[in-house]
């Protein structure tokens, strides 16, 4: 950690002399170290507090944010309390004359020369990039608007092509409500895809158009933060046209419909698909985002 | 213009402040050990030579699980402390990997058409890449000694005499009295070590978010899949290379990876073992402990290790049949939490 010691005793403390520049740079860049981190950890607990981490990290881990907010800015209280206590000592022993120290040699523990922050500006240029996150908070980032949709369409990439679907016997029984995960899930599992193949199922997602009468449903799942995002995708065939204006990309939607899983050979996987559209009506209806 | 400050936003806060709370938790314990720490203990308790120590070095994880960031907090005060640096490099790369938190979450994501078999591979790539790093460090260590590899803070005091293998015989070190403290002098030397660690260190771990959150933008996983189609050994360094740029957590590539559906089990392991231990934050943060002889010996051996175990799993281990529905699933289960220290 940083020290005065080199450069401070130097110095001749005996004969009135002030402190030189050694110690005041050495409080100086305490209390800057003092007031980045207890900036950050006032930030950590204002983004948890204001709902800021909700678009950029699963709810796991936003406590974590909150309790590391927190620690630090306990661990910065005790160390402005202790800085504000080294000062007063140091007052007192200039005034009696005898040399003043703080956190020096004889705080018992060994100083690493690295440590040592007399390079000029060296803790200053530090803080310039800790003041990022802080500014954006300031300026009210980030926000619920999430990635925009150029950004989730790159994710989701081509959709895939279908071909000419074949009909499979539909199953009796109560519609299915599936989470999109379980569906997305189903399609993985031959038992699965067994069982729900020509079942009438309810399922909620975001729409993306391939054609008038094609289009894809996903729901983007974060595994911890936003950055690791990756889309779970469906399909939806209707018979009728879906009309756009009505039902345009990203809309969220509720799907209702006759679910089967359409074997892509070149992606080695089986993609549900829904489809609509037929005697009971269109089978969508607009949804709150999940 | 607006989109894409709004979406490197999003990249860039989340990659920070994820890794925030075990930067804090690393902070903390860098300076609990700093201050309570004996001095010579880790010396004394490491074996002598430097094939076990490594070896444990790299097993440490299943008992002491830390993510990647909070590591290298908590790593430059033990190799103050006398950890040998051939021990502390195997722990810190396989750390993040040999951990019960990330293998379980590596079979979550790989499950059922991967499974245990993944788990395995990924566990044991990681751990070998690991201890022969670890062994290549420890050869360039004795050759050119501690103050060519380590930034000062790293450095064991001059009492402590060394950090390489060759365990501190002298007793010096152990045997001074120490000085009394208070309990607020304590809290204090604690509180100043932590602070002057998380700022020193978050600092790299913020510059290297920016860094990731522009390369995000830049490239996408559907570039990576449609230059890797059909081209397995082209695959291999693609997906080294975007675990490099993504920066992703430990406890969640496993799942970035599955979603990679076209892409054979041997490039998701290039990008699952290659990016605990080397990303652009891990770089950034790397220089606050090493030297760049050191970095530069770490880089080259994990990229050079990932990519020879990469491309002979792909040669002689192909678990998949191409049968319809023999695909990884893109994962649905929720993540385990990211693994605090201990």
């Amino acid at each position: 950690m940083d020290h005065i010691g080199d450069d401070h005793g130097g110095h001749d403390h005996g004969d009135g002399h002030a402190h030189g520049h050694g110690l005041s740079d050495y409080y100086l860049e305490q209390l800057v170290t003092v007031f980045v981190c207890g900036a950050m950890g006032l930030t950590a607990v204002l983004m948890y507090t204001f709902g800021r981490l909700d678009v950029i990290l699963i709810p796991a881990l936003r406590p974590w944010v909150l309790a590391g907010g927190i620690a630090l800015l306990v661990v910065t209280a005790v160390r402005a309390v202790s800085l504000w206590r080294s000062v007063s000592a140091t007052r007192d022993d200039h005034d009696h004359g005898t040399p003043g120290h703080v956190h020096g040699p004889d705080c018992g523990h060994d100083h690493a020369p690295g440590d040592h922050a007399h390079m000029p500006g060296g803790i200053y240029l530090k803080t310039i990039p800790l003041m990022i996150p802080l500014l954006m908070f300031v300026m009210g980032m980030p926000n619920s608007s999430g990635f925009s949709m150029e950004n989730i369409n790159s994710r989701l990439g081509k959709a895939v092509a279908l071909g000419e679907l074949q009909d499979v016997a539909a199953k009796s029984g109560d519609t299915l409500t599936l989470d999109f995960g379980e569906l997305n899930m189903s399609a993985y599992d031959p038992g699965k895809r067994d069982a729900y193949e020509g079942r009438k199922v309810r399922v909620t997602g975001q729409l993306k158009k391939v054609s008038e009468k094609d289009y894809e449903l996903f729901k983007l799942k974060m595994t911890c933060c936003a950055a690791d995002m990756i889309p779970l995708k469906a399909r939806i065939k209707s018979e009728i046209v879906i009309p756009q204006s009505q039902f345009p990309d990203h809309q969220w939607v509720t799907v209702e419909g006759q679910l089967q899983f359409v074997e892509i050979p070149e992606k080695k996987m089986f993609l549900p698909v829904i489809r609509i559209g037929g005697k009971g009506g269109l089978g969508l209806q607009k949804a709150q985002p999940e | 213009m607006f989109r894409d400050v709004q979406d490197f936003v999003l990249n860039f806060s989340s990659i920070l402040w994820e890794a925030m709370p075990f930067i804090v938790l690393g902070a903390i314990i860098a300076g609990i050990l700093e201050e309570l720490l004996p001095q010579t203990l880790i010396a004394r308790l490491m074996p002598k030579s430097a094939l076990p120590a490594v070896m444990i070095g790299g097993a440490l994880g299943l008992i002491f699980p830390m993510c990647e960031c909070g590591i290298v907090v908590v790593m430059r005060r033990l190799l103050r402390k006398g950890l040998p640096l051939s021990c502390c490099v195997s722990y810190m790369l396989a750390g993040p990997i040999v951990n019960v938190i990330v293998l379980f979450s590596t079979y979550v994501a790989l499950d059922p058409h991967y499974g245990w078999p993944a788990v395995a591979l990924r566990a044991g790539i990681g751990y070998f890449i690991a201890c022969v790093t670890g062994l290549v460090v420890h050869a360039v260590h004795l050759r050119v000694g501690t103050a060519a590899l380590l930034k000062e803070v790293a450095v064991p005091p001059a009492s402590a005499k060394s950090i390489s293998l060759t365990v501190i015989d002298g007793p010096a070190a152990a045997d001074e009295p120490e000085p009394k403290k208070s309990v607020m002098q304590r809290l204090d030397n604690i509180s100043a070590t932590a602070l002057h660690d998380f700022m020193d260190i978050t600092v790299f771990l913020t510059l290297g978010a920016i860094l990731a959150a522009f390369a995000k933008m830049l490239v996408t996983q559907e570039d990576i899949q449609l230059l890797s189609r059909d081209m397995p050994y082209l695959a291999i360094p693609a997906m080294m290379a975007l675990a490099v740029v993504l920066c992703l957590c430990s406890e969640a590539d496993a799942f970035v990876a599955a979603s990679f559906t076209e892409m054979s089990l041997s490039s998701k392991m290039a990008f699952l073992v290659l990016g605990p231990m080397l990303d652009l934050k891990l770089l950034l943060m790397y220089t606050r402990v090493f030297r760049w002889k050191l970095i530069a010996t770490i880089v080259t051996c994990t990229i050079s290790l990932t990519l020879v175990s990469s491309i002979v799993l792909h040669q002689v281990y192909d678990p998949l049949p191409l049968t319809a529905g023999g695909a990884p699933p893109t994962p649905v289960l929720p993540p385990a939490a990211p693994s605090p220290t201990p």
